[in-house]
């Protein structure tokens, strides 16, 4: 089946076409340069921006697959989480796509798209248990098969991604503040600088990152005006760290929650499921208790529409097909969508 | 051309869709408020074109309503007509909300506003935190001149603009905030008008080529704001064409 995906939920203005045989075209048109002004996403901006952009992009992608709409079969958008006004412009485009040529609609969960990003490649070794890790997000969720999945354990506060971006933003690195949060740490010691691991207690689900945040700031204000760049190095090595041990702990916890033989395959989704150090600590993770970890397609592991597209595909092909009334949502939890 | 299909969820409330057929036959369905628009669009129109007897394929242009407005309503129906005149690859036309308003106020088909054949309109849109998109024009037989181009102005500043306009005026106003003005001005010496449907107005535009319907180009179209961001605002940062400038895609990587 060949579908059509739009991604419009924060900054990024994407559209993907896939077919049975996996990604034709997987098209992103980045915001970052219009966020930078702010030091991070302004959701009225963002909208104007995807307004402008999502025609060109989708006829962009559309040339790169080597389509023409005819030979769409189907049409998947993001329905949400995420920025309302911003879901509203990939949704209003996908719907008046799939309206004018008479074409099957799907709205899907971005989380579910993230999810389902590692299944692109290879089908996924199920059930699995999933860290869904981004600027927006953080959760453990099980996933017995796709479109049935269980949220274990979500942050309380903020997105691990959101912290490093926040503490980038602290420590004057820029924007986005993740993968120059990496490129930092990569210089600095390990323990060097020791910032703590939120909501530690054993058995406990649930990710808090916002102390994190905190420590860092207490920390630079101790540093004073003067702070040399391997101090610098040191707390971007302690920053990553505390955010990895407290994402494997929670992953561990979710593990331990549900019991031997209920999981198989172990995985990694969304934006900070890039970074190098946390792909290694669930490299060890899933041989100490022997689960099956591949590692998501970097391409597919930011905002993206083939993951959109691909997630769509895979509930049309389960005879899904949403009304064209379908609304946006900034929030729904992902068990209470599929 | 055939069908016209115009929309308007330009305004908070009271937005419609518009099917104008040929012959003059119209179908004006109307926004139901406990909806919003980017969930109700498409029902709207399959209930105009059942009204009508037509389908998809018999829709010939697309007209929508750019602003000034809501700025959520005005982007989810830019970004649906200009999504629809791409898919089904017809052409689309956009017109301002506070020009629809000046042409229900008795312009339309150049008929001036006054017997004696000439006349003013001011034409009046809710802006939000007490303030008004307004413009004003002078009509003629000939001729419509603007007095004043839309703008976003304090209710004050209206009163002044008010002031200035002839006799012979005309107030048309759409929402809550401006209805209550335009009604101290129907006391002043302005002869009230009421409006139901700019995508009516609009529908009847594009089909006659009033030339405050041009027709448009859907990979370019952006809604009128005629304001900054609350971020720009709150920074004092004016991107300017910055925000909508085309942004190359790359392929994920």
């Amino acid at each position: 089946m060949r579908v059509l995906g739009i991604e419009s939920s924060c900054d990024e203005t994407a559209v993907a076409c896939v077919d049975d045989g996996g990604v034709r075209s997987n098209l992103i048109s980045s915001q970052v340069d219009l966020h930078r002004h702010f030091g991070g996403v302004v959701p009225e901006l963002a909208s104007r921006a995807h307004l402008s952009n999502i025609l060109p992009v989708l006829s962009a992608a559309l040339e790169e697959a080597g389509w023409t709409l005819d030979e769409v079969e189907a049409v998947a958008a993001t329905a949400g989480p995420g920025l309302i006004g911003a879901v509203l412009m990939g949704l209003s485009c996908a719907k008046s796509v799939a309206w004018a040529r008479r074409l099957p609609f799907v709205g899907v969960h971005h989380i579910e798209g993230h999810i389902l990003a590692n299944d692109i490649e290879r089908p996924m070794t199920l059930p699995a248990l999933v860290l869904v890790v981004s600027g927006g997000h953080t959760q453990t969720v099980w996933m017995e098969a796709p479109g049935r999945y269980r949220v274990l354990g979500k942050t309380r506060d903020d997105a691990a991604g959101e912290t490093l971006d926040k503490a980038a933003k602290l420590m004057g690195l820029g924007y986005p503040g993740g993968p120059l949060i990496e490129k930092l740490a990569a210089g600095g010691r390990a323990g060097a600088i020791s910032l703590p691991v939120g909501l530690r207690r054993r058995g406990e689900l649930d990710f808090s990152f916002s102390g994190l945040k905190t420590a860092v700031r207490l920390r630079l204000e101790a540093m004073g005006d003067e702070v040399s760049e391997a101090d610098r190095a040191d707390l971007a090595r302690a920053l990553q760290d505390a955010v990895i041990e407290s994402l494997v702990l929670k992953t561990a916890a979710a593990l331990d929650a549900l019991g031997a033989g209920r999981v198989r395959g172990l995985y990694l989704a969304g934006g900070v499921a890039r970074n190098a150090a946390l792909r290694d600590a669930f490299e060890s993770l899933a041989a100490a208790r022997r689960l099956v970890f591949t590692p998501p397609p970097p391409a597919y592991c930011t905002d993206n529409a083939a993951m959109i597209a691909w997630a769509g595909r895979h509930r049309l092909l389960a005879g899904q097909r949403d009304s064209l009334q379908l609304g946006a949502f900034a929030r729904r939890p992902l068990s209470s969508w599929s | 051309m055939k069908l016209i299909l115009a929309l308007d969820s330009s305004q908070r409330l009271g937005g419609s869709v518009t099917l104008l057929a040929e012959d003059g036959r119209r179908a004006e369905v109307f926004h139901d408020r406990d909806q919003g628009y980017a969930e109700s669009f498409f029902a709207l129109v399959d209930e105009g074109l059942e009204r009508l007897g037509s389908r998809i394929e018999e829709v010939g242009a697309i007209v929508v309503i750019r602003g000034p407005g809501s700025f959520t309503g005005l982007r989810i129906g830019v970004m649906t007509a200009k999504s629809l005149a791409f898919a089904l690859d017809r052409p689309l036309y956009a017109a301002g909300s506070l020009q629809m308003l000046a042409l229900a106020a008795g312009a339309e088909d150049g008929s001036p506003p006054s017997p004696d054949g000439a006349g003013s309109v001011l034409a009046l849109l809710d802006a939000g935190r007490g303030a008004a998109y307004a413009a004003a024009w002078s009509f003629s037989a000939a001729a419509r001149e603007a007095i004043a181009e839309p703008q976003r102005l304090s209710l004050d500043e209206v009163a002044a603009l008010a002031s200035r306009l002839g006799p012979a005026r005309r107030v048309v106003a759409l929402g809550e905030n401006v209805a209550s003005l335009a009604e101290e001005l129907a006391g002043g010496g302005f002869e009230p008008v009421v409006v139901s449907s700019l995508a009516s107005i609009a529908a009847a535009a594009c089909r006659r080529g009033d030339p405050w319907c041009p027709s448009v180009e859907p990979s370019t179209l952006l809604p009128v704001y005629l304001g900054l961001s609350q971020a720009e605002r709150i920074h004092g940062i004016d991107l300017g064409d910055e925000v909508h400038r085309l942004r190359p895609p790359r392929p994920g990587k």
